[in-house]
């Protein structure tokens, strides 16, 4: 028995291709999908931007800081006005790191984070006089004239 | 875009490299630009340029006249290439700078190479500093290395050659010598006692 028109026809719609609606939902869902890769792409080159920016940073700032260690100078000076810790961890700046005055006569105290490292300096007295730490070693060289001292933190 | 942000990220930073502006800013234009030529030259043989800024700074602050500091950074400097020469190539800031204050202590660099060669792995800014500080207060180099030495077979760690010196304070107000403590503490060590 012959297919009923209307059966042949829905059979023949089902064969041909699919055109998209008229109403433009399928430009929309097309248009969003789009949408969406661009975003991806967007994300993807701002995560890549946040790593090369990041790695940069990195190299700028330098290696890694190593954990620091608190350091304590100590210094006898009875007849000082004024005292300073001076050397290569403050750059030899006379004014970086003023000493204070410790619970006993003559003392002069002052604590400071260190890296693991070698460092060379010395006590300032009155913004003349400089004196070698008597608790640390002594560096050997006196290339100018003063004394210096030697400290290893490890 | 990013070889731009890569180019001016980095120019600058280079920039800085060539010119430590903790030097001009303190130093005489012409001693800062003599103390920077050996940095520069440090840097392009893989030596430290730290030192021989703060050896210049240190100059300043001392008061010290142009010519001495730069006569000062030159020497450091070659004090800093024998002792990475002497340690070898693996020698770290660290060791490299302990070896140039034991060589300007009036150390020579067989003993330190000799002291590498006791420890090829470990590191010796420690033990050498310990020999620089027995040199500095009268001892021979031969006697400092050979305390070093014994201390390093010995397995001493870096905080027992930290404690040495105190100890020696300590051995030397109650009546002992400096080389008397040392060989106790050698013993001690030898003995497998590791009290602190």
């Amino acid at each position: 028995m012959a297919d009923p028109a209307w059966l042949a026809d829905a059979a023949a719609r089902l064969r041909s291709p699919v055109e998209p609606r008229s109403d433009g939902f399928d430009q929309r869902i097309v248009a969003a999908v789009h949408r969406d890769r661009s975003v991806r792409r967007a994300r993807r080159r701002v995560g890549i931007g946040a790593a090369v920016l990041a790695a940069l940073a990195a190299v700028w700032a330098g290696p890694a800081r190593s954990p620091r260690t608190t350091v304590e100078f100590e210094i006898n000076a009875p007849t000082a006005e004024r005292v300073s810790l001076v050397g290569d961890f403050n750059n030899w700046d006379q004014g970086a790191v003023p000493m204070r005055r410790g619970a006993r006569p003559g003392q002069w105290r002052t604590t400071v984070p260190l890296p693991n490292g070698w460092y060379r300096y010395a006590f300032l007295v009155d913004q003349s006089r400089w004196i070698a730490d008597p608790a640390k070693s002594i560096a050997p060289d006196a290339d100018f004239g003063q004394p210096t001292s030697l400290l290893v933190v490890e | 875009m990013w070889l731009m942000i890569l180019l001016v990220a980095t120019v600058p930073g280079q920039l800085w490299q060539q010119r430590d502006p903790r030097l001009w800013a303190r130093l005489p234009a012409s001693v800062a630009g003599q103390i920077q030529l050996l940095a520069d030259s440090a840097v392009r043989v893989r030596l430290p340029a730290e030192p021989l800024i703060q050896k210049a700074l240190e100059g300043h602050s001392k008061g010290a006249p142009g010519d001495r500091i730069v006569t000062a950074v030159a020497a450091l400097l070659r004090a800093l290439e024998s002792a990475r020469s002497a340690l070898g190539p693996s020698a770290v800031e660290s060791e490299i700078m302990a070896g140039a204050e034991w060589l300007r202590a009036g150390g020579t660099a067989p003993h330190l190479t000799g002291l590498r060669r006791t420890a090829p792995t470990r590191q010796l800014a420690a033990a050498i500093a310990m020999g620089t500080d027995l040199m500095t207060r009268g001892w021979t180099e031969n006697d400092a290395a050979a305390a070093t030495d014994r201390f390093l077979t010995a397995k001493a760690t870096d905080r027992d050659f930290l404690l040495l010196r105190d100890r020696i304070e300590q051995a030397v107000r109650a009546g002992s010598s400096p080389k008397a403590a040392v060989l106790s503490e050698v013993r001690r060590l030898e003995s497998g006692d590791r009290r602190p």
